[in-house]
């Protein structure tokens, strides 16, 4: 073997600790870039893959008059790529006894040939089997939370009726939002059956595709065309609905977890950085004399600059080795819980050869670029210098502390802090690594209890305990009449419209905007008015919007008018405020005022129910006897829904986003420990026979053990405090940066006591535990080594 | 015979915020080749300060120094590197063997980096010097498994590898007892015989019956320069 190599891994096995602890660093560091690398691969690619093969729909259209249609004709229209009959009802369906949930039932033109919004069997290989007369199929996340199950029979409440309906098996539908995050169950059956269940006849709402089109915009004006053929064919189209353009439902939730995911393994790569580099230069600091030998005995500086490459190239190669399989298994690891939490399948089942190729050289040049500068420090040292150098230097000029010296401290802790100073840019550097961990660690915390205000602010906004939201609008008293023999109920208030997408198809503009109308004084709602005020009451027709449904608007400033479409009948109305809430796009009026330009019959279509007893054990029993109220009536219900339900909606869309929040943010924590405890044991070895002296002078080994402890517990605190500082405004930047990218609001920053109490419990076992392990380790060398050590 | 080394008018102070410390005063010195000379002085008399000058590991402040037929003091590092493995052996106080290689390795890596000795000659040329200097059976040991006096005669093959015309050794013996003491410059005096010229920096006290010259040092300036006969 080469003779400048079989140094090389002679030195790699002086210190074997050391050179652990820089593969170490590399692998987080690899880890770090080569997870981020493989998950962004394949969920990027595979969502928009498993969305793609569904082949979605551009736009939705409903009419009574398609019996008119000549489907044929129609699909031969030069813009028109794929249309075809797929019906829909929002009905609802029994998961559990007395346990109610919507349902949104799909009827399908032909299970044997669909062209498009594809579904497939349970595992998504291929076309579903297709049910018999009488038969569905369920989404199979539906199964996650429901009894339903293939061969099981549910019952289904449509209208006044109940169906039973047996379940043939269970389709995989991932152009849908995930079921268990919106609490809702799919279902897909054929046109016979569809009827049968719903009453109502088949074909009546057409899924289209265009041709050459690139943006919603352009569907509007394709759909709009369609509109107008339909018109002269004598077939008035009820409603147009026009999803967000080739999107995932919960493309915002991916975004948000692959930027979770890329932020983490940034950081990872950075922590894991700076620790290669602190560990390089202090294993460079150790070979400065040999350095010097070398170039003694006629080694150019080149020459030996090879031998330290080589060096680090073997440690990249042993990183490398281990950290690519790593990156790889994280990285799909990861991809599968996303693809769990979000309903689809990976389909990449090789990377690309360009990832591998990139990882590989990662692994080679990052330790190379990392150790450069030490590398290139240590080789450029004069041969003088070089054998002048005994690794421990004897700083000159150092200043006294007078602020130490005066206070009433233990001689050893004024030691120990002293001793910590000694080092500025090291100290400077672990310092600022362990600050950096703390900060993002607490503000792991923070964001989370940032987003568990808001969930606490979505509940108090409301009121109300059960909400029942009718499909068709009926005369108030009519409503009342099936639920005045319930018990617990305080009060009930009656509204147009409600909370989500589904109740925006009730009560709408003509545009698809939700409308709520409501008293204005109703004491059910506590909104945060971000613009501008509440309604009134004046005569005047005003209106309040949440958020979403200013930027709907474009923003529109307050005390602008704008005309509302309201089932042809236009109004005009006055903006007053715009509040914050986490809802789809929602316009506020007041009740009479709705009435008299959209509603003469004061019809409503939505009950708030107030209990009397608000503890969830009575409120679920409340709401069952609501459920068991409407059974025997013909009462068209879109759904029953706890508020407390509504929220644990909003929580199990967030609950994955908490977790991994913190998961991430003490990985940060622990790398950074790490760093430290690297950065203790190039101090302690650094003064091994300064360790000698104090050891001859009579302190024991449970002194020096005390003083390296009291050091390292210095730095923590030093970083906890600083890490804290820097935790708050970080915590604002991330709450308002996640609240825009997962909810579309902003989330206020809220300061999370037991994050807080975490966070510093966490950071100083850390420091003890990076300061106890070099400790050890010291007191274990004789006196005698010590001193004579080099 | 013709000079091998040449100082003429060499002085090296070392300055600081405050004080300026001079190391060498207005040193000329030459010696001759195949020479086994001795610079001797207490300690901060210059010793280390001249043997660098002759190592090219330090430059003069003033004056010029001038080996082999090459003005060392005006070498850039890189070239320094080179004409130090071709021209100079040295020899150290603690030995300053990798410890992570043999022996043997310790002399074929100095062979390696300046590459004047042929591939194929390097590994015979190890083993011939270490039977040279008497631990040829030690050659596939590490240096820490040797006594001292062994590390020493090591480290002297080492310096031999690249048969250069000079070799010089900083304080060779004060590590080593007196009868290894003697091994050692019985050695020199043997190398000094094969025609290369041995200077030897040293603390000790030495006499001519072993040096064809001694040069005493105090104060950064020559006050003694005894030749033998």
């Amino acid at each position: 073997m080469n003779i400048k190599l079989r140094k090389v891994i002679g030195d790699l096995q002086i210190n074997p600790g050391r050179m652990l602890l820089v593969i170490i660093a590399l692998i987080i560091g690899l880890w770090g870039v080569g997870s981020i690398l493989v998950s962004y691969t394949i969920l990027s690619h595979d969502l928009n893959e498993n969305f793609a093969r569904t082949n979605p729909l551009h736009a939705a259209i409903t009419s009574k008059d398609f019996n008119r249609l000549d489907l044929t004709a129609l699909r031969n229209r030069y813009e028109i790529e794929k249309a075809e009959f797929r019906d829909f009802a929002t009905l609802r369906i029994e998961t559990h006894s007395d346990e109610w949930i919507p349902l949104w039932l799909f009827g399908v033109e032909d299970f044997n040939n669909f062209n498009l919004a594809r579904i497939f069997d349970k595992k998504g290989d291929s076309r579903p089997m297709a049910p018999t007369d009488g038969a569905m199929l369920i989404e199979r996340d539906g199964l996650r939370f429901s009894d339903l199950k293939a061969g099981s029979t549910s019952r289904i409440r449509s209208g006044g009726r109940v169906v039973d309906v047996s379940v043939a098996g269970i389709s995989f539908d991932p152009a849908q939002s995930p079921g268990t995050q919106d609490h809702l169950i799919y279902a897909y059956v054929n046109k016979k059956t569809y009827s049968e269940i719903t009453g109502e006849a088949a074909n009546q709402r057409l899924i289209i595709r265009f041709k050459n089109v690139k943006s919603k915009k352009e569907v509007q004006a394709a759909a709009d065309g369609l509109v107008h053929y339909f018109k002269s064919l004598g077939i008035a189209a009820d409603t147009v609905k026009i999803p967000k353009f080739m999107e995932h439902p919960h493309q915002w939730q991916l975004n948000t977890l692959l930027f979770m995911e890329g932020s983490i393994g940034f950081l990872a790569f950075f922590l894991g950085a700076v620790l290669v580099s602190q560990l390089m230069a202090a294993i460079l600091a150790r070979q400065i004399r040999q350095i010097g030998i070398l170039k003694a005995i006629g080694a150019s500086r080149y020459q030996v600059f090879q031998i330290y490459l080589a060096m680090v190239l073997f440690l990249g190669v042993i990183s490398g080795a281990i950290a690519i399989p790593l990156a790889i298994k994280f990285g799909y690891g990861y991809a599968y819980f996303v693809a769990d939490i979000l309903n689809f399948e990976v389909l990449t089942t090789s990377l690309p050869h360009q990832i591998y190729l990139f990882l590989i050289a990662a692994s080679l040049l990052l330790p190379v670029l990392l150790s450069l500068p030490a590398i290139l420090k240590g080789t450029r040292i004069a041969v003088r210098e070089a054998l002048g150098d005994y690794g421990i230097q004897q700083e000159a000029g150092v200043n006294k502390s007078q602020i130490t010296d005066k206070l009433p401290l233990p001689r050893n802790f004024v030691l120990a802090f002293k001793n910590t100073m000694r080092r500025k840019k090291r100290l400077v550097i672990t310092v600022a690594a362990m600050a950096l961990g703390v900060a993002i660690f607490n503000t792991g915390f923070n964001v989370q209890q940032s987003l568990k205000d808001l969930l606490g602010d979505v509940n108090n906004s409301m009121k109300h305990d059960v909400q029942v939201v009718l499909i068709n609008q009926m005369p108030k008293e009519e409503a009342l009449k099936y639920f005045s023999g319930i018990d617990n109920i305080s009060r009930i208030e009656t509204w147009n419209g409600g909370r989500g997408g589904m109740q925006s198809m009730v009560v709408s503009t003509d545009a698809g905007v939700g409308i709520i109308a409501l008293p204005y004084d109703s004491k059910l709602l506590a909104f945060r008015s971000t613009k501008g005020r509440w309604l009134s009451g004046a005569n005047e027709p005003e209106i309040a919007m949440n958020q979403e449904a200013a930027e709907l608007y474009n923003h529109p400033a307050i005390g602008t008018y704008h005309t509302l479409s309201v089932r042809g009948n236009q109004f005009k109305a006055k903006l007053v405020g715009i509040v914050e809430e986490l809802e789809k796009p929602k316009i506020y009026m007041d009740k009479g005022q709705y009435d008299t330009f959209a509603n003469p019959n004061h019809y409503i279509n939505s009950l708030m129910f107030v209990a009397k007893d608000k503890s969830y054990e009575k409120v679920l029993a409340l709401k069952k006897d609501i459920e068991r109220a409407i059974e025997p009536t013909n009462l068209q219900v879109l759904y029953v829904m706890m508020q407390a339900e509504r929220v644990k909606i909003i929580y199990d869309h967030l609950k994955i986003i908490f977790v991994t929040i913190v998961f991430f943010a003490l990985l940060v924590l622990v790398v950074s420990a790490i760093g430290m405890a690297s950065a203790m044991s190039i101090n302690i070895m650094e003064r091994t026979r300064e360790i000698g002296v104090l050891r001859a002078i009579g302190a024991t080994p449970k002194i020096i053990y005390s003083l390296f402890v009291a050091e390292g517990m210095t730095v923590s605190v030093i970083s906890i405090f600083l890490g804290l500082l820097l935790s708050s405004p970080l915590s604002i930047i991330a709450s308002k940066f996640f609240g825009n990218l997962m909810l579309e609001v902003e989330l206020h920053f809220s300061f999370s006591k037991i994050g807080f109490a975490i966070t510093v419990i966490a950071t100083l076992i850390f420091g003890w535990l990076a300061s106890r392990i070099p400790a050890q380790r010291a007191i274990k060398v004789s006196t005698r080594e010590a001193l004579t050590y080099e | 015979m013709s000079n091998l080394i040449q100082f003429d008018n060499v002085s090296r102070w070392f300055e600081s915020t405050s004080v300026r410390f001079d190391a060498l005063k207005n040193i000329d010195l030459h010696i001759e080749q195949e020479k086994h000379v001795a610079i001797v002085g207490k300690s901060g008399s210059g010793k280390s300060t001249l043997l660098n000058m002759l190592t090219g590991i330090d430059h003069p402040s003033t004056g010029t120094v001038k080996i082999n037929s090459t003005d060392v003091h005006t070498l850039n590092e890189s070239s320094l590197a080179e004409w130090r493995g071709r021209n100079i052996g040295i020899v150290f106080q603690f030995f300053q063997l990798i410890p992570t290689l043999t022996v043997e390795e310790n002399i074929l890596l100095a062979m390696d980096f300046v590459n004047v000795i042929p591939n194929r000659e390097r590994t015979e040329r190890a083993k011939a010097l270490l039977a040279q200097v008497g631990i040829a059976q030690h050659a596939d040991k590490l240096p820490a498994d040797l006594s001292g006096g062994e590390q020493q005669r090591a480290a002297i093959a080492r310096a031999l590898a690249n048969d250069p015309p000079i070799l010089v050794a900083d304080e060779p013996t004060g590590n080593l007892d007196s009868k290894t003491s003697e091994i050692i410059l019985n050695l020199f005096t043997e190398l000094v015989e094969t025609g290369k010229t041995v200077i030897v920096v040293t603390h000790e006290k030495v006499s001519n019956t072993e040096y064809d010259r001694i040069i005493t040092l105090k104060d950064g300036a020559i006050v003694g320069d005894a030749s033998r006969n």
